[in-house]
């Protein structure tokens, strides 16, 4: 009995062993992919599904970027991030920006070789607002101002009265409530790309489910794709009207969800591009094809201002003080994420003035001070009573879990008789218990859909539907509205006030940024003009080329 | 008279099996009313727009009028359509678009796990105490305790990426060689619970007076394990086996998400994380059936394996 022991025990040892010798080589394995591609064809990592390929209801990373590169709208973005005429060819202004006058270029063509005509662009839009639709895009018709958008929106105005007119095959007029300082930004997101109607009538409720059921005006065609499918073939449009300028023939989008195994792919040559996160990004660090970008939104503390205690000012100072970013984004985190020094992020909004980064230019008074977090706790527990509060946060976001509990330990050393419980949940718990304003703390993030301030300030305004934190102010209300008002067509007036609102709300801790998320991957460096951007569609593939 | 029992028998075993899956399709309904936030996606949407959409879905209705309309589509083969993670696509689609690849991978591995988990088993049993018995214990134990996700990324190391033998991602132009090293990482779990179960059954019908009785008859030891000693030890084994295969069938989220299969499962999940009700319950629904399927298909199963079973049933 005792020898048939020894013996199992053995073999259990030795099979260990073997599978940690292989597990070791797995992470120890060298890059060895690179001689697989060839100048035609670029195979990328697509972490998530495709949720739809129809521009109204498109909403995840995946989806925008392949509905961004297979449509395009009167405006795509430069691979220095600023947005170009794409489907106009030239834009006139009236009625001191109020009427946008665009016309369509004459060789833009759908890929059945229709042609692209501004009434494409009115029955698009006017889907968008539609409310039988519902598209979650349809607030940013609400923001570039078009006029009757909020009516339709709200059901109280027909789809057709909405302030987009075809004039002729190719002119097309834009009415505006006033005019949008960032209107050329906004209109080169993939929600504002054109959609045939005839083509749309004819598929019926058949429209985007499979490749057939499409047709596109971008530089890229889908190829024999239907939903569900775990990759996506792009192929170079025959019809798109700067096709010679297109140099990557095929892009190919594999569903690879589990970031190790991604890793794995690249180093073996099956993708060309790999994202990385958590520890992935520390181990990838040292190899040559490791890039890293800035990524695009900051996460937060937001305190919900409903709550008795959480509407201290001096507690929330006292909370924002208490926690070291720095630690929290090198230590903790060590993914290339970079403490965040405003509500608005660093990297996308800049002066048009003297081109500065808006996040520079604004103040950044919560570095790491626990003798200030101790005074302001100090004064805040003579007006208020509460000494715990919950915190929740998503355990299907990333890394949520570490960061939550970095911050409870860091408040609960710096600040002894205030408790933090945590309560972890799925984001669309988080969302809909913010949404009703049903908590005390959250872990949050937002993103900016277009390249201005005001893309986040505005959920700090009084009655926004996102203003989750319920936080109201005066002074912030009013700075953001002569921002869009008064002095819109004054750009340094306006930039100055924004700045002075962004002031406000830091100074308020309403929201306590805590770092800005970096996009960390691999890229064969074969590859170039690679460029992430940071709000709207996050790739266009029209510029990249291998050699 | 055996027929009209066993016509009987299935009757009232179908029946029995539809209340179970109506109670199921009732709870789930109720759970998924309770569960919180929204199936839409719904960051930037204003509360009027969510209004219209639940009064578009019909969300907006009292429970038991949903699950009436619901009840009602589905006996017509309309299973709703999905509200997030395929936008209005129709669930059916969906899950018939996903449901075979999980089968055949979940078939392979059970198949695989299954004949050579029985054949060790036998085996160990009937060299009880030798070497081979000795490894075939230590499998069982590493197959057990070994996760089929470190299996996958072993796999994967030395028969992709070291060897090239086969895809490292599920590629549905190499359809069938995409499967084989999801298979051999699924099949491992099936494989050592078998070869431990059927061991052990072995063993223990081995030991059993009417096998003494039959060696005493003088038969050979060819005839005494094929047509007692495993006939015989067969039955718990099956019970075992086609709950196994079921959940091997429905898809696991851990295979499909490191191999990048299509699946059942990691749809399965993905339905569940994003609310998208309508795909949570058709999946639930379709699992719920394959699992008293199997059993009902089991059950009639031992009445033909042992007569002892048929003859207890006519008596009742």
């Amino acid at each position: 009995m005792l020898s048939k022991v020894k013996k199992t025990m053995e073999l259990l040892l030795f099979s260990v062993i073997g599978v940690s010798i292989i597990l070791s080589l797995v992470a120890c394995s060298s890059s060895n992919g690179e001689d697989k591609i060839n100048s035609e064809t670029l195979k990328l990592q697509q972490p998530t599904s495709i949720d739809s390929l129809d521009p109204a209801l498109s909403y995840d990373t995946s989806s925008t970027i392949v509905v961004g590169n297979v449509n395009e709208g009167l405006y795509t973005v430069s691979p220095n991030n600023k947005p170009q005429l794409a489907m106009a060819e030239k834009v006139t202004k009236k009625d001191n920006g109020k009427t946008l006058i665009y016309t369509i270029r004459k060789d833009a063509k759908w890929s059945n070789g229709a042609p692209v005509t501004a009434s494409d662009f009115v029955f698009a839009w006017r889907r968008v607002v539609d409310p039988k639709l519902a598209s979650g895009f349809s607030f940013e018709l609400s923001e570039a101002q078009i006029k009757n958008a909020d009516a339709i929106i709200a059901g109280k105005k027909d789809p057709k009265t909405l302030g987009v007119y075809a004039e002729g095959e190719k002119t097309l007029v834009l009415k505006l409530n006033r005019p949008v300082p960032f209107m050329s930004s906004l209109l080169s997101f993939a929600s504002f790309a054109p959609i045939n109607e005839k083509f749309y009538k004819a598929q019926g409720k058949k429209f985007s489910m499979t490749s057939k059921n499409l047709i596109y005006n971008g530089p890229y065609v889908i190829k024999n794709w239907k939903n569900g499918d775990n990759s996506i073939t792009l192929a170079k449009n025959q019809n798109y009207y700067n096709k010679k300028n297109v140099k990557v023939k095929k892009i190919e989008l594999k569903l690879i969800s589990d970031t190790q195994r991604a890793v794995m792919a690249y180093k073996n040559g099956d993708v060309d591009y790999a994202a990385l996160t958590g520890n992935l990004v520390n181990q990838n660090k040292s190899s040559k094809d490791f890039r890293t970008d800035i990524g695009a939104f900051n996460w937060y503390l937001m305190f919900n201002s409903k709550i008795k205690g959480l509407d201290n000012k001096d507690l929330r100072k006292a909370i924002a003080y208490s926690i070291d970013s720095k630690e929290l984004t090198q230590k903790i985190l060590k993914d290339g994420s970079v403490p965040a020094e405003s509500v608005v992020p660093k990297g996308f909004a800049y002066s048009p003035t003297d081109h500065k980064d808006f996040a520079d230019q604004t103040n950044n008074p919560y570095s790491y001070n626990p003798n200030l977090a101790k005074k302001y706790w100090n004064k805040a527990k003579k007006e208020t009573n509460l000494r715990s509060f919950t915190l929740i946060y998503g355990k299907d976001e990333d890394n949520m879990g570490n960061v939550a509990a970095y911050i409870k330990s860091q408040i609960e050393k710096t600040l002894p008789d205030l408790n933090v419980n945590l309560q972890t949940m799925l984001k669309k718990t988080r969302l809909a218990k913010m949404q009703n304003f049903t908590y005390q703390v959250a872990l949050t993030r937002w993103a900016p859909d277009y390249a201005d301030p005001t893309a986040i300030l505005s959920m700090y305004t009084t009655n926004m539907v996102s203003n989750y934190g319920a936080w109201s102010d005066k002074t912030f209300d009013s700075l953001y509205n002569q921002a869009n008002t008064i002095f819109v067509n004054k750009s340094e007036v306006r930039w100055n006030a924004l700045i002075k609102a962004e002031n406000i709300l830091m100074d308020s801790a309403t929201s306590v940024p805590l770092y800005q998320t970096a996009n960390a991957y691999l890229l064969n460096s074969k590859v170039h003009n690679f460029i992430n951007h940071s709000c709207g569609v996050p790739l266009f593939f029209k510029y990249v080329y291998i050699k | 008279m055996e027929v009209i029992h066993m016509i009987r028998y299935i009757g009232k075993r179908t029946i029995l099996s539809l209340i179970t899956l109506f109670i199921i399709l009732f709870i789930l309904f109720l759970m998924l009313n309770f569960m919180p936030g929204s199936p839409f996606n719904d960051t930037k949407m204003s509360h009027e727009q969510l209004k219209i959409l639940y009064h578009e879905y019909g969300l907006d209705r009292p429970l038991a009028e949903r699950f009436l309309i619901y009840v009602k589509q589905m006996l017509t083969g309309n299973l709703g359509v999905s509200y997030s993670l395929q936008t209005n696509a129709t669930v059916t689609n969906m899950i018939s678009h996903t449901l075979p690849i999980s089968v055949q991978i979940g078939l392979q591995a059970s198949v695989v796990g299954s004949l050579i988990g029985i054949v060790l088993g036998f085996v160990a049993a009937l060299r009880k105490n030798s070497f081979f018995d000795s490894m075939a214990t230590g499998i069982s134990i590493l197959g057990v305790s070994v996760p089929s996700f470190v299996l996958a990324l072993c796999f994967s190391y030395i028969f992709s990426y070291k060897y090239n033998l086969f895809p490292l991602l599920y590629s549905s132009s190499e359809a069938f060689r995409s499967t084989i090293l999801p298979t051999l990482s699924l099949c491992f779990f099936t494989l050592a619970s078998i070869a431990r179960y059927s061991r052990s059954e072995m063993i223990e019908v081995m030991e059993k007076d009417y096998i003494r009785l039959a060696d005493a008859k003088g038969i050979t030891r060819f005839q005494l394990v094929c047509r007692h000693i495993i006939r015989n030890a067969m039955i718990p084994i099956i019970t075992v086996l086609a709950p196994l295969t079921v959940d091997l069938m429905a898809g696991s989220l851990v295979i499909e998400k490191a191999f990048s299969i299509p699946g059942m499962g990691s749809l399965y999940i993905n339905a569940i994380q994003a609310n998208d009700y309508n795909v949570v319950i058709g999946i639930s629904f379709i699992y719920s059936l394959m699992f008293i399927g199997t059993m009902f298909f089991v059950d009639l199963l031992y009445g033909l394996i042992d007569p002892r079973i048929r003859i207890a049933k006519r008596g009742k």
